[in-house]
Formats: structure tokens, C-alpha cells, sequence
């Protein structure tokens, strides 16, 4: 791992702050489509991001 | 007593007080010395505190259907912005979502990827603003060594 003394918080990329983030996705094989999501706890203080739960629709 | 030994034991007590008053004194400058020092240890060991320190963390690796093949993967690297400035420019990492295969991200095009609160809104053939992407890796978080304030330099702007 790579240390750098920088600012203590990391910039979600959101325009709201929530407590989870959900991606909406698209599995994508030749013969099959799914749809399906992932929800993201991100921590801005230490960037860790871990799936909190995720599903298919 | 003669008027000359009472002055001698006067002279003496005054001198156990003026020796008491020193000892005081000492033990005064001694706890705040110990006091100081305590408190600079204190400062300098949250300073050094690990978790402050900014971190390329592991890659995470997400199979959405469990068929033992890697969907997406959340990757973080290390960027230089602006390594060619004058002030030697600042040090960042970026944490980004890969669509691996054909797979895709619903995006927002005026809010990114971190958009969705409603999993109804996930559907297969989506209008503007919205979209489908399958060939971008994108970054969702990122921090950077620019200044001790937190402030984001332009160039690492949110990438939508």
C-alpha cells in the first residue's frame, strides 16, 4: 500500500451525501441481459468503499 | 535567649522558608514540564495516526450472479495532476468502477454515477438524462495531496 498525507476527507462523486450509494448495472452476455444493482458504503475518511448489499431485478 | 542567638534562629527559619518556597516552586515547573510534554506527545502521535493518511486500497471485485466470474471491479490508482508545474504539483488517488465484459452503468448525465436512490428507475432501455455506459472505468471517489485544507484542485473534478 501506497501512503500520502493529504486532506482527511475523500470526495464522493455525488451530489448528495447519503450513508449508502446504489449503481444501477447491466450484465451483458450473447445470450442473456440482466439487470441488476450494488449498494456501496463509502467511507470519506478512509476511501474504503465495501458492497453493502446487491441484487438482481 | 540572648538577643543574638534569637536573631541567628531568625535567620535560620528564614532561610528553611525561602528553602521550602524553592521546593515548591521546582515541583511547579516540573508538572508543567510534565504537563507540556504530555500534551505535545499527545498531538504529535494523532498526527501520525495512520488512518489520516491517504491509501491506494485493494481492488474490490464484484460478481453481481455469482457464476464465479468477475462482473465489475473498483480499482484505485494513484495520479499525478499537474506533475509539470512549477510547485512540483500534487499527488491523488482515484477509486474507479470498471464495467468488465460488455457490462454496463447506468449513468446520470448531470449527476454521475452515484445518482440512483430508486432501484425502479434501473430498467433496460432508459431516456434522457440517463444512459447506459459499458467502455468507461469511472471514478466515484478521489482525494488529493494538493493543500492540508481539502481543497480540490479543477483537474480532479468530479468526472461524470
Amino acid at each position: 500500500m501506497q501512503k500520502a498525507i493529504g486532506p482527511e476527507k475523500w470526495d464522493i462523486h455525488s451530489d448528495s451525501n447519503h450513508s449508502t450509494y446504489f449503481l444501477g448495472l447491466k450484465l451483458v452476455n450473447d445470450s442473456d441481459l440482466q439487470l441488476a444493482w450494488v449498494e456501496l458504503d463509502i467511507n470519506n475518511r478512509t476511501g474504503i468503499i465495501t458492497i453493502a448489499d446487491k441484487g438482481i431485478l | 535567649m540572648k538577643s543574638k542567638d534569637f536573631i541567628f534562629i531568625m535567620m535560620s527559619n528564614k532561610k528553611r522558608i525561602i528553602l521550602q518556597n524553592n521546593k515548591n516552586t521546582m515541583k511547579n515547573y516540573l508538572l508543567v514540564l510534565v504537563g507540556i510534554s504530555f500534551i505535545i506527545f499527545a498531538s504529535c502521535s494523532n498526527s501520525l495516526n495512520s488512518d489520516d493518511a491517504a491509501v491506494i486500497h485493494d481492488s474490490i471485485e464484484i460478481d453481481l450472479d455469482e457464476d464465479g466470474f468477475v462482473d465489475y471491479n473498483i480499482n484505485y490508482t494513484g495520479v499525478d495532476i499537474d506533475p509539470i508545474s512549477t510547485d512540483g504539483g500534487a499527488y491523488g488517488i482515484e477509486g474507479h468502477i470498471r464495467p468488465l465484459g460488455k457490462n454496463e452503468i447506468l449513468r446520470h448525465r448531470d449527476k454521475g454515477h452515484l445518482f440512483l436512490r430508486n432501484l425502479n428507475d434501473i430498467k433496460e432501455n432508459v431516456a434522457e438524462p440517463l444512459n447506459w455506459r459499458s467502455s468507461f472505468s469511472t471514478s466515484i471517489v478521489t482525494i488529493t495531496t494538493t493543500n492540508a485544507e481539502g481543497d480540490w484542485p479543477r483537474k480532479m473534478g468530479h468526472t461524470f
